[in-house]
C-alpha cells in the first residue's frame, strides 16, 4: 500500500493509476505558466499533458456528465491561457488550476447548483469513525469501490477527487473549496460513510 | 488525536497509512492500535476506487492538440450528444417552414414526428394564492401565502424560463433526480396567469432541450433538443399540448440558441458544430451561427478564430454576437454584429481598459439598443454590464451599484431600449431559522440605458420551507419581461430540485 500523505502532510505524487504524477516540481510548472503567459503554445502542450486528466477528471466528478465536463474542461484550459500572468505563486499549481476549473464549473451550473446538502449540514454530521459497517470497504473490489464513488452526491465525489485524484493535501482542499479544515476532514468522512452505504446498498463488498 | 479522542483523525489517519509515514508522528499509535490501522487501510480502498475512477478517464488527445494550435485539421472523439449527432449526419433535411423533412436512409426512429394533443396537469396548491400587489412590486409568487410560505408544492423545477408575454410563461425543466446524475431537460411547465400557478405538460419520451425556446407568438415556439441522443429541432403550435420533432442536417449539431422574428418566420441562433473541434485556444469550427428561414436549415461559421458564447438577433438577419477571439498569440473579448443574416460581420468596439471581460450573454431591446453581459475583476468576481446604442457598434461600461457586494448577474431581459432588469446574486449572506446560505436573490433595473441601477431584493421566510434547499434563495436565474414592469424570475436551486422559486413584479390575478 502506498502513502496517501507523506510526511509533513504533502500528498503523495502517486497518480491516479498507481504511477507517480505527471506534474513536475510545482516550480516547473510555475515556469510553464510563465511561458503561457507570454503565449508559448508549447508550454501550453505541456502544461496540458501534465494536468489534463486530472483535471478533467475533477470536473467529470463534480459535474458527473462527459459532455459538460469536456465544455467546462473546454473553457478552464482557455481561462488558464488567458489568465496564467495571474497566477502569483500563492499556492500549488495544481490547486490553482483546479480552483479556476471550479469556478468555470459554478458558472455552468448556476441553473443547476452543485451542493446537494449544505456544509454545514456535512461539517455537524458526527464522525461515524471505525465501525463494522465500514467492513464494506475491506472486501469491495477497487473496481466497486470506484463504481460506488460515481452514484456519490457531488460534495462528495469532489471532495474525494480533490484529496486523492488530484494530490492536493487536506489543507489545499480547503482553500480550494473556500471551507475550514475542519469541514473537509468532516466532509471527508461524510464521503466515505456515504460510499460504504453504496456499497451496502449494491451488495458489494460484503 | 484531540482531547476529545484518543486515536487520530482523518488527517492523522491518511497521513499514517504504512508506507511514507513511517516515521511520522502518528506512527507510534498506529503500531499499537489495530482498529486505527484497519481504519488506515480503508481510507487507501477509498483512494484506490477514486485513482482508479481518474484513470479510467481519457482527456482528449494531445496530438489533436498540438495540430489544432498549428491551424491544421483536427480530430477528437465528440461529446455523447454529439457522436450521435454525427451518426445522423447521413441525412439531408429540407424544411419546410420550421418543419423538416428526411430523404430516404435516414436513421431511425423517422423524423419528423407529430405527438397527439396532451392536457396540462395544473399543479397542486396547498393553500391560496399570495397576496396581490400592484405591477411593478416584486415578491416572490411561488410558496408565497398570506400567513407564511406554501410547503409541499411539487415544480416548476428549475431550468430555461421563456415568457413570450406578460401572462403566459414556459418553463423547460431540469428533471434530473439528483445532484449527481446529468441534467435531464426534459419537463414542461406553463403558467398562464404570469407566473403564480403552473400546470405540467408532458414532453415527447426521448426529448431533452438543448436550447431555451424562442417564441414567434404565445403559443408558436421552438427550441433545440435531443431526441434519443441525436440533435433535433421541436415545435410547438398549441403552447406545449402537442410537439413536432424535426430532424436537422448533418451540418449541425446540438442548437444552443435561438432567436425568432415572427414577422418573417425567421429564426436565428447559436449551434454546436456536429463534431466537437477540441482546443483550448478560440476556433471557428466549434460554434455555427444558425438561421432557419425560407424553408431550409443552415448554418455558417464566424470569423476564424472566434469562440462565440452567445447571439441574440432582435430582427431577422440583424444581430449581435459575443465571445473571445483568438489574436496572434492571446485572446481578446468580441462583440460582433451582423445584418445580412451571418454573412458578415463585423466587429464592435469595446471600451479599452476594461480587463479579463469574457461575454456570457448578450441581449438586445431592439436593432439598436443591446446589452452584454461579462465578468471583471481578478477573480471574475462581479459581474459587468456593456451597453450599446448604435446596434453592437460600439459599447460602453454601464456598472452595477458599486454598493452591491459582488454581484453576479445571470440574465437580463430588456423590454424597452433603455430599461432592463439583470438578475442575479450579491454576497449578502442569509440567515434563516433552520439554515443559511452565502448571498441572496437581486434584480437590477435600469431605466435609463445603465447609466443607473436600482436592486430589488426580496422578502425571505423566517424558515426554509421543507423540501426547499435554503440556497434556492441565494440567486436568480432565467428572467424574462415581454413589457415593462411585467416580470418573472426564476429561482436558482440544486440540480435535482423538485421546485424552485418564482419571483414577479406582476399584480397577482
Amino acid at each position: 500500500m502506498t502513502a496517501l500523505v507523506p510526511p509533513g502532510g504533502q500528498p503523495s505524487q502517486a497518480g491516479p493509476d498507481g504511477q507517480p504524477c505527471q506534474a513536475g516540481p510545482d516550480g516547473d510548472d510555475a515556469a510553464l505558466l510563465r511561458r503561457i503567459a507570454r503565449g508559448d503554445q508549447d508550454a501550453m502542450a505541456e502544461f496540458y499533458r501534465l494536468h489534463s486528466r486530472v483535471v478533467l477528471a475533477q470536473i467529470l466528478l463534480v459535474v458527473g456528465e462527459r459532455a459538460l465536463a469536456e465544455e467546462i474542461f473546454q473553457d478552464t484550459m482557455l481561462a488558464i491561457w488567458r489568465g496564467a500572468a495571474a497566477f502569483r505563486g500563492e499556492s500549488r499549481v495544481r490547486s490553482w488550476v483546479i480552483a479556476i476549473a471550479r469556478r468555470q464549473a459554478r458558472d455552468r451550473l448556476r441553473r443547476r447548483r452543485l451542493h446537494v446538502v449544505g456544509d454545514a449540514v456535512l461539517a455537524e454530521r458526527p464522525s461515524p469513525g471505525p465501525g463494522p459497517e465500514l467492513v464494506a470497504l475491506d472486501r469491495a473490489e477497487v473496481e466497486e469501490v470506484a463504481s460506488a464513488i460515481r452514484v456519490l452526491a457531488p460534495a462528495h465525489r469532489e471532495v474525494l477527487g480533490l484529496a486523492f485524484g488530484a494530490g492536493l493535501t487536506l489543507p489545499e482542499v480547503a482553500d480550494v473549496l473556500g471551507m475550514p479544515l475542519g469541514t473537509v476532514k468532516s466532509r471527508l468522512v461524510a464521503a466515505r460513510g456515504a460510499l460504504v452505504r453504496v456499497l451496502q446498498e449494491k451488495g458489494q463488498g460484503r | 488525536m484531540s482531547a476529545e479522542s484518543p486515536h487520530l483523525d482523518v488527517a492523522e489517519l491518511l497521513a499514517g497509512s504504512d508506507g511514507g509515514a513511517a516515521d511520522g508522528p502518528a506512527q507510534p499509535h498506529l503500531a499499537n492500535c489495530p482498529d486505527c490501522r484497519t481504519d488506515a487501510e480503508r481510507w487507501e480502498a477509498v483512494a484506490a476506487g477514486v485513482r482508479h475512477l481518474v484513470a479510467s478517464i481519457e482527456a482528449p488527445p494531445l496530438a489533436g492538440l498540438e495540430r489544432a494550435a498549428n491551424g491544421r485539421p483536427r480530430s477528437y472523439r465528440p461529446g455523447r450528444y454529439l457522436r450521435l449527432g454525427v451518426a445522423a449526419g447521413a441525412a439531408v433535411a429540407v424544411v419546410a417552414g420550421l418543419l423538416v423533412t428526411v430523404t430516404p436512409g435516414a436513421p431511425r426512429p423517422a423524423l419528423p414526428i407529430h405527438t397527439a394533443w396532451q392536457p396540462a396537469r395544473p399543479l397542486p396548491r396547498s393553500g391560496t394564492p399570495g397576496p396581490g400587489g400592484a405591477a411593478g412590486t416584486w415578491r416572490l409568487a411561488s410558496y408565497f401565502v398570506s400567513t407564511g410560505w406554501r410547503e409541499h408544492t411539487v415544480g416548476p423545477e428549475p431550468g430555461n424560463l421563456t415568457c413570450p408575454a406578460a401572462t403566459t410563461c414556459y418553463i423547460q425543466g431540469d428533471n434530473a433526480v439528483s445532484a449527481s446524475g446529468p441534467a435531464d431537460m426534459d419537463s414542461f411547465y406553463v403558467s398562464t396567469d404570469g407566473g403564480a400557478d403552473w400546470s405540467v405538460l408532458p414532453v415527447p419520451p426521448g426529448v431533452a432541450f438543448t436550447s431555451k425556446l424562442a417564441c414567434g407568438s404565445v403559443t408558436d415556439c421552438v427550441a433545440g433538443a435531443s431526441y434519443h441522443g441525436r440533435p433535433v429541432l421541436v415545435r410547438t403550435v398549441d403552447g406545449g399540448h402537442s410537439w413536432t420533432i424535426a430532424p436537422l442536417p448533418g451540418t449541425v449539431g446540438q442548437i444552443l440558441q435561438l432567436s425568432c422574428s415572427p414577422a418573417t418566420a425567421t429564426c436565428e441562433g447559436l449551434a454546436a458544430a456536429p463534431a466537437v473541434v477540441w482546443h483550448w485556444l478560440p476556433n471557428r469550427a466549434g460554434r455555427r451561427f444558425l438561421t432557419i428561414a425560407g424553408g431550409h436549415v443552415r448554418t455558417t461559421a464566424f470569423p476564424a478564430g472566434d469562440w462565440i458564447q452567445s447571439v441574440n438577433c432582435p430582427a431577422a438577419g440583424h444581430c449581435v454576437a459575443a465571445g473571445v477571439r483568438r489574436s496572434g498569440r492571446a485572446t481578446v473579448d468580441v462583440a460582433l454584429t451582423t445584418s445580412d443574416g451571418g454573412t458578415h460581420w463585423a466587429p464592435g468596439a469595446l471600451p479599452k481598459g476594461l480587463a479579463s471581460f469574457p461575454p456570457s450573454l448578450v441581449r438586445c431591446a431592439d436593432v439598436s439598443h443591446c446589452y452584454l453581459l461579462g465578468y471583471a475583476g481578478p477573480r471574475a468576481a462581479r459581474s459587468e454590464v456593456l451597453a450599446s446604442a448604435d446596434g453592437g457598434h460600439t459599447w460602453a461600461a454601464r456598472p452595477l451599484p458599486a454598493t452591491s457586494p459582488d454581484p453576479y448577474v445571470s440574465d437580463i431581459a430588456c423590454p424597452a431600449a433603455a430599461t432592463c432588469y439583470a438578475a442575479g446574486t450579491e454576497a449578502v449572506p442569509q440567515q434563516f431559522a433552520n439554515g443559511s446560505n452565502g448571498g441572496r436573490a437581486v434584480v437590477f433595473i435600469t431605466h435609463d440605458g445603465g447609466r443607473h441601477w436600482t436592486p430589488v431584493t426580496f422578502t425571505e421566510p423566517a424558515r426554509v420551507p421543507r423540501g426547499v434547499s435554503s440556497d434556492a434563495f441565494m440567486d436568480v436565474g432565467d428572467i424574462q419581461c415581454p413589457q415593462a414592469g411585467a416580470c418573472v424570475a426564476l429561482g436558482v436551486s440544486d440540480q435535482g430540485s423538485r421546485t424552485t422559486p418564482v419571483y414577479t413584479s406582476r399584480s397577482s390575478s
